[in-house]
């Protein structure tokens, strides 16, 4: 497929003259404010809304997006966004609504989020939920805080998390944010969990163990009950990132594994827009007898109004500043009521296929290592290629679609972390393939010197640290 | 149902069913228990149903926090682009410049705003960026005691304590005077060789102006300054950069995101280039492309969580990306000159809306210069009769502040929105209610 991006030499907004054209008609006086209070100068742009708007369209033509074709980031769930979820966010009954509003005037707003909670407990088979992380990071640190708290409630001074090598990077940082010491344990041969490993880790002084699963690798956690198990016997506790729940849907659940927290990424496996960054959205669902550490307020009904509750003794109190993103969640709502039980699960059916059918195609030409039923995800490494992840990936880039993660998970060498999630179709992904495929046949100097057909070409990254250009 | 056959058979399986062979039975899930889908339409029709339980249309005098601002439709026009809303973190530069670009624009139009050197490419929120710039005040000097006004609201003393309570931080509150702003004796007293921090708040909870901020530099010894201001006051008001602050974070609400009942939202964190390595989140930088073309890319990652783990300077990873566009098209459609209106403008209001209580009886707490949030001496509750004809407004500050000593402090906020005739109104609704 020929693609090329689109490239303008487009200036910085500052750099952009033509007079402000905003109007605002009420009179004001210039001196109005004391002069102590005063600042001296401000200099940002002057520029009309038109010049804006062509600046950020100019802009936007220089970014990929999933509406233009696969975009697999491992661990990323980068699925299409559905259209109608947009239109729902966008009606002004729900965006023009103030967080202190009377209760009674916000009761399809407390509604939306009410019935959210109880959607993400069946999912999930926990029994409470807070919906006020605002990103899958911001989940897991809310989690910690909690376990933080029913140990401290408890007495018991538990100062380590355990964490599998193949983790999220945000799992031992957000350990750490929480004042826990982070014991990083080896993956077996299979690439899960090493149980003997896990056992002579495990101590008193455990408070919890992270894990995804499946895990990093694509791989599903077969011995998680007796994972469980050990860590129970021990006392501490089991979290779950949900940052590949894409796998799972209406297959099994955390509540099910014996899992006693887990965090939602609605950004992720609840088709919400990534907004190039941001906003997630991270919601944290727990067992019965950790509900009344959740931070508050949650959203209760006494079966006759909604309202906002913050009747909970022992919560950790607020890890944001109100009740979470909820534009963010008012999309993940629509899209689980959308979807229903059957939707949710063929979801996940097809997310699965299309990665090992995937790993399938390419598996010839590249080694994709450890146990070979994957879920959601793979993880390729090219060092048997000879090539570098890096510039295969940048190769990728050259024909249109987006590289996978690369250099993650840090137990494989020459990594390329492939999630094509379900919203791809057969010749998206046999496309994928033929591209992988061919980027062995390319001389390697030519592989050095992609991408061609995108905005830029390969940027000088050890530059950018060095000068740290980071504004104008 | 052909092609998922078609690969199935591909793969040597013979039904989906084969793919989930290494899950064992006992942890397998019989149903979600959701129930079945909805069509398109029919989701659309719930949702509106549910959204029409919400009163809308209601005349606006709440704040605190966040704010009802004017948004120019061509933001909201720009946010809705699928290059920005449905891409990811640019984490294939080459591919990404557009949300690159946009991001390294953000990060110097804030600069400018709050008269810093840097600013990162944002934090989840307002309160959560505090809680991070605690954290990074302990960063650069090892110290745990955090000075912070007695006029801060709880939620925001509980994100922050949440944020520093893994590093065992002190947290000490200081006293706000009797004219509404810094009792610079307490808080100098309460400096020592071991206060990390002092964070000051302009306007502060009680909506004043607060001159005194601009004193503390000289008195807070070795420990940093952080600034959390309003990003609108900064339209006309002294940016955190002429005080001497080490670190500015703010909410950023206000610069083009709707209210959407409180989020999501946009933490700003602004900081001196001495400290940019021990700061938190994502940083673009500007560098060249093999051709030599200017190009943008994440820069410092070794910082973050991905890189470094354990010992990354925070977890943050996804933050506020397409809300910080929302800022840099605010700001650029507004210009300097319309931000000093919208700033001017809200002062108007709000000593308009003291003259016209006062006159009703209703007395403002202070004589001091307010900015959005008014505070009121006025003993009843008034915000659910206000709601029944129409109006928002009438926070007491009991419900920011639980222990204040200041009872029947009570909110009216206004913005440039809420004009003479508007606060006529709400006026003629507290005489009869």
């Amino acid at each position: 497929m020929e693609f090329r991006q689109a490239y303008y030499d487009e200036p910085l907004i500052k750099d952009i003259r033509s007079d402000s054209t905003f109007k605002i008609s009420e009179d004001v006086d210039e001196n109005l404010l004391s002069q102590d209070l005063k600042r001296k100068d401000l200099n940002l742009p002057e520029v009309s809304e038109v010049d804006v708007v062509r600046h950020y369209t100019r802009l936007s033509q220089m970014n990929y997006t999933v509406d233009v074709g696969i975009y697999p980031l491992g661990s990323c769930t980068m699925k299409y966004n559905p259209k109608y979820a947009d239109r729902i966010a966008s009606y002004e009954e729900f965006r023009n609504v103030h967080p202190f509003q009377p209760e009674s005037t916000v009761q399809g707003t407390l509604q939306v989020m009410y019935e959210l909670q109880e959607f993400l407990k069946k999912i999930s088979d926990m029994d409470a939920v807070t919906l006020q992380p605002m990103a899958g990071a911001d989940g897991e640190f809310t989690g910690i805080l909690i376990i933080k708290k029913y140990f401290e409630d408890r007495h018991e001074d538990r100062t380590e998390i355990i964490i599998p090598d193949s983790a999220h990077g945000t799992n031992p940082a957000s350990a750490t944010m929480g004042g826990f010491d982070v014991v990083e344990i080896p993956s077996n041969s299979d690439g899960m969990v090493d149980l003997s490993a896990l056992k002579a880790a495990v101590s008193k002084k455990t408070a919890a163990f992270m894990i995804t699963n499946p895990n990093t690798l694509g791989i599903f956690e077969q011995h998680i009950v007796e994972i469980a198990k050990i860590i129970h016997d021990a006392g501490a506790l089991l979290y779950y990132d949900g940052a590949n729940l894409n796998a799972i849907f209406g297959i099994t659940s955390p509540g099910i594994m014996g899992f006693d927290i887990v965090h939602f990424n609605l950004h992720k496996s609840f088709a919400t827009p990534h907004g190039g960054g941001g906003p997630g959205a991270g919601p944290v669902a727990v067992k019965a007898f950790l509900s009344d550490f959740l931070p508050v307020p949650v959203v209760g009904y006494d079966g006759r109004r909604y309202f906002l509750d913050y009747g909970r003794k022992k919560s950790i109190g607020k890890v944001s500043s109100f009740y979470g993103s909820f534009s963010v969640l008012l999309r993940a709502w629509s899209y689980v009521i959308k979807n229903g039980d059957e939707g949710l699960k063929n979801a996940t059916i097809r997310a699965v296929l299309n990665s090992n059918y995937l790993k399938k195609k390419v598996e010839g030409y590249y080694e994709v290592p450890y146990y070979p039923l994957k879920k959601h995800e793979f993880v390729l490494s090219t060092e048997n290629t000879g090539r570098r992840a890096l510039d295969i990936g940048k190769y990728l880039l050259d024909y249109g679609i987006h590289s996978p993660t690369v250099y993650f998970p840090l137990i494989v060498k020459e990594a390329m972390m492939i999630e094509p999630t379900e919203t791809v179709s057969k010749a998206d992904l046999d496309t994928y393939a033929d591209v992988l495929i061919s980027a062995l046949k390319v001389p390697e100097e030519d592989l050095k010197s992609r991408p061609r057909n995108t905005a830029v070409s390969r940027i000088d990254e050890v530059k950018a640290a060095r000068d740290l250009k980071v504004r104008w | 149902m052909d092609e998922l056959l078609s690969m199935l058979n591909f793969m040597g399986m013979k039904e989906p069913e084969d793919l989930f062979s290494d899950v064992p039975g006992s942890v397998r899930k019989r149903s979600i228990g959701i129930g079945s889908g909805l069509d398109e339409h029919q989701v659309v029709e719930r949702a509106l149903e549910l959204g029409r339980k919400n009163s809308i249309g209601m005349l606006n005098f709440l704040g605190n926090g966040i704010y009802d601002r004017i948004i120019p439709e061509a933001v909201n026009y720009i946010l809705s682009k699928p290059e920005f809303l449905d891409s990811y973190t640019p984490y294939q530069p080459e591919i990404s410049q557009g949300m690159l670009q946009s991001l390294f624009e953000y990060q110097s139009l804030i600069s400018d705003l709050m008269a810093m050197d840097v600013t990162n490419a944002s934090m989840y929120d307002g309160y959560s960026a505090l809680g991070e710039a605690a954290r990074m005040a302990y960063r650069i000097n090892g110290k745990k005691k955090i000075l912070i006004p007695d006029s801060t609201y709880d939620s925001k003393l509980s994100v922050l304590k949440n944020y520093v309570w893994g590093l065992n931080m002190e947290i000490i509150r200081y006293k706000i005077g009797n004219d509404g702003m810094i009792d610079l004796d307490d808080l100098s007293s309460k400096i020592d060789d071991e206060t990390s921090a002092v964070v000051v708040e302009n306007p502060n909870g009680y909506g004043i102006l607060d001159k005194n901020v601009f004193a503390v530099k000289d008195i807070k010894k070795d420990a940093a300054l952080i600034a959390y201001v309003d990003p609108i006051s900064l339209g006309a008001v002294k940016p955190p950069g002429e005080y001497g602050a080490d670190i500015a974070v703010a909410e950023g609400q206000q610069l083009g995101i709707p209210m959407n009942f409180g989020g999501p939202l946009l933490g700003i964190m602004s900081f001196k280039m001495d400290h940019i390595r021990r700061s938190p989140g994502r940083i673009i930088g500007e560098s060249v492309d093999s051709n030599g073309r200017r190009a943008y890319v994440m820069t410092l990652q070794t910082r973050e969580q991905h890189i470094r783990r354990a010992k990354a300077t925070s977890n943050i990873c996804s933050n506020q990306a397409l809300l910080t566009l929302a800022a840099s098209a605010y700001l650029s459609i507004m210009g300097s000159s319309g931000l000093k209106k919208v700033a001017l403008l809200t002062i108007k209001h709000s000593r308009m809306l003291k003259e016209k209580l006062s006159a009703a009886g209703i007395k403002p707490y202070f004589d001091t210069e307010s900015f959005s949030d008014v505070m009121f001496r006025l003993n009843r509750e008034v915000m659910e009769g206000l709601a029944s004809r129409g109006i928002l407004g009438g926070l007491k500050l009991t419900s920011l502040i639980k222990d204040t000593s200041l009872r029947d402090a009570t909110f009216f906020t206004v913005t440039e929105k809420t004009d003479a005739e508007k606060i006529e109104k709400l006026a003629k609704a507290l005489e009869v209610i």
